[in-house]
């Protein structure tokens, strides 16, 4: 049963009436920005006031921690030293840290409030040890007593739904005296136009709305179609004149906790006009209970996407943050604020993490082996394949059995070509510790194709084939780049077999086609019947001559023959030709062609691998050699391979 | 159809080319096997049919320059020599560390892609086997050399500057003449010389003249592998007649893929030059598509293989064994001769 209602603190009124009533799972549900945070916070005041317990989890909306995040504030929240001291513990293991967390929550009866967590809806979940952690608290905190989620869609059957029609004559209220000349004229012109097409807007992008035409959009603009979010904070951003405030919320999008001035002023908020900063203050941020600012998810994360800041500014931005939070930490432990001082510890690594600075990472005490993981990854994706390695390595100090950090080691080290016996070690031990695991498989076959063990490397193959389950998403990660790597080094046996498994599973998908038809070319180069570029459709290779400009001039071809050129020397050239029987039996055969011969059918100097079409005709010329401009075969959604499958060979040889 | 019989007591030398790939098998007292090169296909390595025919598993195994009608089958070759996990079972494996593995994953030219990806392949298989055991390892270089039983194996090109122009074209993806690296191999055996000419070209001052300077007899063979199947280019003072009266057996291995393929039967060319030195030279097939290729004994005089080199045959191949010629070469005394189906026996 779904409950329409208006407002964020009616909405909450009503979560708690069904709790209440001896509901023990309540969904509070609406789009982006439309207050379910702000429900959740007056669901929270509720609650207490009827004396329960009450515990709010979230998680952040961006970088790799977000369980351990999510994990540390219950235990802050729930309190006993004995807790926080085991989670804050990197030697015990995840498991046992989540069974002691929730076990406190259950000594006492308890509400969680859950804003929900939007990677529970993206597919395969458990695909990194970050994921598989948000899944594992995600099932876990289901054991609490009561449970009041936030979410844009739940399958928890008691709902309340925010309503999602603004009224914009609330929000575009006139007179706000901190509003600049800009600001008033842009409510003005907003509050002219008619109000049901505002209405399709949430709040908060009719306070974004307001921006763009202060900005300079106009009403038309916002009106004439439904914006999204991230399209109004384009629009509200647009243009030269906004370049710092750009960079000030861009900056401000990187932070995953309430801010304070101090932290606005260091990201350059001197630098703004006052109609910007009052855009800023009065439309971007809200002010939370603490009295502390909140740029929205739906703000920062459409600020994000659209990539205000280069690398370095990123970078920047993100020690800027680190230090920040050590400053917030130092506070938060003075007044033995445990909650937030765990919160500011781990924002610390996180930002240290993105800005890259596996030093300072390394150097600090980590609450869990999952936070190296998650530098490494961040190293592993700035190329800085080395040091990801040690970032892995100290996370396998702290958990033996971590199969993502065994996987990124053999993965780091793969990727520079480097000690081999290493790699082959960790790749088996990550498979091993979780054989569930695709990459873990994939990983290991394609190092072993690449490096010449193919006898292995089809064992392996056969391994992974009784290991995994048969899906789409197993054919993609599997199938798909061994094939490609097999396919790449000429092995067209070994990558049919591969190509045939995948068929019930991909046969509809374009880098299934792309790798079939390749397979097919290869297959006919090695019996020497390659007559077709890729261009020409397999079902419309013998409608040629296809190298004719004009229709007209078909008519003047007795007979054509598609061709290879299959050697070149100063006397001649080879061609393979094809020819189509009656019977419709192909029949393939080489065509010597003087230098003095060939220059009369054709001006250009052919070379090696050039595909040509040999025409006989009615008319002089009679004999006509057209050819094929080289050209790229159409892989869509393939890419070249990564990494190049020669590297070891570069590796070991350019050293010499 | 079946092999010849092994003569223990001899040295014997098959040679296969059905048309594109070369092969040399090389068994020496008291039963050493070398294996050079490869042809057929991923599917169908000649090489290893050849081991499983004979019960035998090599001692050596050499590519003998990055080629890729010297490439095919010889991945399996070695993966089946180095499954063992005693690694002492494991033959030597030679070289040269110049891949030329140019054109691998074309995207337009599947044939070009082919070809340089199964180099790759191979390369990549035995340089790590290479890292995996290094004892195994042999750099073809000049000089370098390894007993096959009571026979030795020595290597006389490429010299250490065409190795390294070679492998420096490689590495700055240039083209570049991977010939000029190429490995020719003199195996001696008591007094008995195979020169095997791998696909070594004839340049001023380089190639087979710098090899002389390793061997300055090496006219005097008993067996010739021709270089880079019968090519002119090929021609050094190598082939020269030697001073004193020698019976040489000459086989060359065709190329089908270049203009009139190679050898060349045209005046002049190749193999007209080749038999104004010798009387007979054996060609394993004819430089053609495989499926074309002969199921008996072919003999043809050059000029009639010039005037109609497209002539078709009554029965065409059934496949392997077929396009080789065995040489059993004796202690003492002269060699002997046998051809498989689709080998061309060529006189002027």
């Amino acid at each position: 049963m779904k409950h329409v209602v208006p407002g964020a603190e009616n909405a909450a009124r009503e979560a708690v009436g069904l709790l209440d009533a001896g509901y023990t799972r309540v969904a509070i549900v609406g789009p982006e920005g439309c207050g379910k945070t702000t429900a959740l916070r007056f669901a929270r005041a509720q609650l207490i006031d009827r004396g329960r317990r009450v515990v709010s989890l979230a998680f952040p909306r961006t970088g790799d921690d977000g369980a351990l995040v999510a994990l540390c504030s219950l235990a802050g929240q729930v309190g006993p030293r004995h807790l926080v001291d085991v989670i804050k513990d990197p030697n015990v293991a995840w498991d046992e840290k989540l069974t002691s967390c929730i076990s406190s929550l259950e000594e006492v009866p308890t509400t969680l409030l859950l804003d929900d967590d939007p990677a529970a809806d993206e597919p395969d979940a458990t695909a990194s040890i970050f994921a598989r952690r948000r899944a594992e608290l995600r099932d876990a905190v289901q054991r609490v007593e009561k449970v009041i989620v936030a979410s844009r869609a739940s399958t928890i059957t008691r709902q309340v739904a925010l309503q999602t029609r603004s009224r914009p004559a609330d929000i575009l209220k006139k007179g706000n005296p901190a509003w600049t000349s800009g600001l008033a004229a842009a409510v003005e012109a907003l509050s002219r136009a008619p109000s049901e097409k505002l209405a399709r807007y949430s709040p908060l992008e009719v306070q974004l709305a307001v921006a763009s035409v202060a900005r300079g959009a106009s009403v038309d603009d916002i009106t004439s179609f439904r914006r999204s979010p991230r399209e109004l904070v384009r629009l509200a951003f647009d243009g030269p004149e906004n370049a710092s405030l750009r960079k000030v919320v861009a900056r401000l999008a990187l932070c995953r906790t309430p801010f304070d001035d101090q932290l606005l002023a260091s990201f350059g908020t001197g630098n703004l006009s006052r109609e910007a900063l009052a855009i800023l203050h009065h439309l971007l941020l809200i002010r939370d209970d603490d009295g502390d600012r909140i740029l929205h998810e739906m703000i920062g994360g459409a600020v994000r996407d659209l990539a205000w800041l280069d690398e370095g500014e990123k970078r920047v931005a993100h020690r800027a943050l680190a230090a920040w939070h050590e400053t917030a930490f130092n506070r938060a432990g003075a007044k033995h604020d445990v909650d937030r001082a765990l919160r500011n510890d781990l924002e610390v690594i996180h930002h240290f993490t993105q800005a890259g600075d596996a030093d300072a990472v390394l150097a600090a005490a980590v609450f869990f082996p999952e936070q190296l993981d998650a530098l490494g990854k961040s190293l592993s994706l700035a190329k800085r394949h080395d040091e990801a390695v040690m970032a892995y390595e100290r996370a396998i100090v702290y958990f033996a059995d971590d199969a993502y950090a065994h996987h990124y080691i053999a993965w780091n080290l793969d990727v520079i070509a480097g000690d081999q016996e290493r790699i082959l070690k960790e790749y088996a031990a990550a498979r091993a510790l979780q054989d569930d695991h695709v990459w873990y498989h994939g990983r290991l076959i394609a190092f072993l194709v690449t490096v010449g063990r193919l006898d292995e490397a089809r064992d392996a193959f056969g391994e992974a084939l009784s290991k995994l389950p048969r899906t789409s998403h197993v054919a993609d990660e599997l199938h798909r780049p061994i094939a490609q790597l097999l396919l790449h080094r000429g092995q067209v046996a070994f990558a049919d077999e591969v190509l045939r498994d995948a068929e019930p599973l991909a046969s509809a998908s374009p880098w299934f086609r792309a790798l079939y038809s390749l397979l097919v070319d290869l297959r006919d180069a090695s019996q020497d019947r390659l007559v077709f570029p890729p261009e020409v459709d397999r079902a419309r290779r013998w409608d040629g001559p296809h190298l004719l400009r004009n229709d007209a001039d078909r008519e003047q071809v007795e007979s054509w023959f598609p061709g290879r050129v299959s050697g070149v020397d100063e006397e001649g050239i080879r061609v393979r030709l094809a020819e189509r029987q009656a019977d419709g039996q192909v029949r393939y055969f080489y065509r010597d062609i003087a230098t003095e011969e060939l220059s009369e059918m054709t001006g250009f100097r052919l070379s090696t691998g050039t595909f040509v079409e040999l025409l006989h005709r009615k008319t002089e010329p009679k004999k006509l050699l057209l050819s094929w401009p080289r050209g790229r075969r159409p892989m869509p959604d393939l890419g070249p391979i990564f990494p190049s499958p020669d590297r070891y060979l570069r590796h070991a040889f350019a050293g010499r | 159809m079946r092999l010849p019989d092994v003569d223990p007591d001899s040295l014997n030398v098959w040679l296969f080319g059905p048309g594109f790939g070369e092969l040399v098998i090389v068994r020496a007292p008291p039963g050493k096997w070398l294996v050079v090169d490869g042809c057929g296909s991923e599917e169908d390595s000649y090489a290893q049919r050849t081991l499983d025919y004979y019960g035998a598993s090599p001692s050596i195994v050499l590519l003998s320059h990055p080629h890729k009608d010297h490439a095919k089958g010889l991945r399996a070759v070695v993966e089946r020599a180095t499954r063992d996990p005693d690694t002492s079972t494991w033959p030597r494996l030679g070289m040269v560390p110049a891949p030329d593995t140019v054109g691998a994953g074309d995207s337009w030219d599947a044939t070009t892609a082919l070809d340089a990806g199964l180099v790759e392949q191979v390369v990549a298989t035995i340089y790590e086997r290479w890292r995996q055991h290094p004892p195994c390892r042999w750099e073809l270089g000049v000089g370098t050399s390894e007993p096959l039983g009571d026979a030795t194996v020595r290597v006389l090109s490429p010299t250490d500057r065409e190795r390294d122009a070679a492998r420096d074209a490689w590495l700055a993806d240039r083209s570049h003449n991977y010939n000029r690296a190429a490995s020719a191999l003199l195996i001696t055996w008591r007094d008995r010389r195979v020169l095997l000419g791998s696909d070594l070209e004839e340049a001023s001052g380089r190639g087979w003249t710098a090899a002389m300077s390793q061997d300055a007899d090496l006219r005097r063979h008993d067996v010739y592998k021709i270089a880079h199947h019968g090519s002119k280019n090929a021609i050094g003072p190598h082939v020269e007649r030697p001073s004193a009266p020698h019976l040489r057996a000459w086989i060359a291995t065709p190329f089908s893929k270049g203009f009139k393929g190679l050898p060349r039967f045209d005046d002049d060319q190749g193999l007209d030059r080749l038999l104004r030195i010798e009387d007979s030279i054996d060609l394993t097939g004819l430089p053609r598509e495989h499926e074309r290729q002969s199921s008996q004994l072919e003999e043809h005089r050059r000029a009639a293989l010039r005037d109609d080199p497209d002539r078709d045959f009554a029965r065409p191949t059934s496949g392997f064994p077929d396009c080789w010629v065995h040489i059993r070469v004796p202690g003492a005394g002269v060699p002997e001769v046998s051809r498989g189906p689709g080998s061309v026996r060529v006189r002027e």
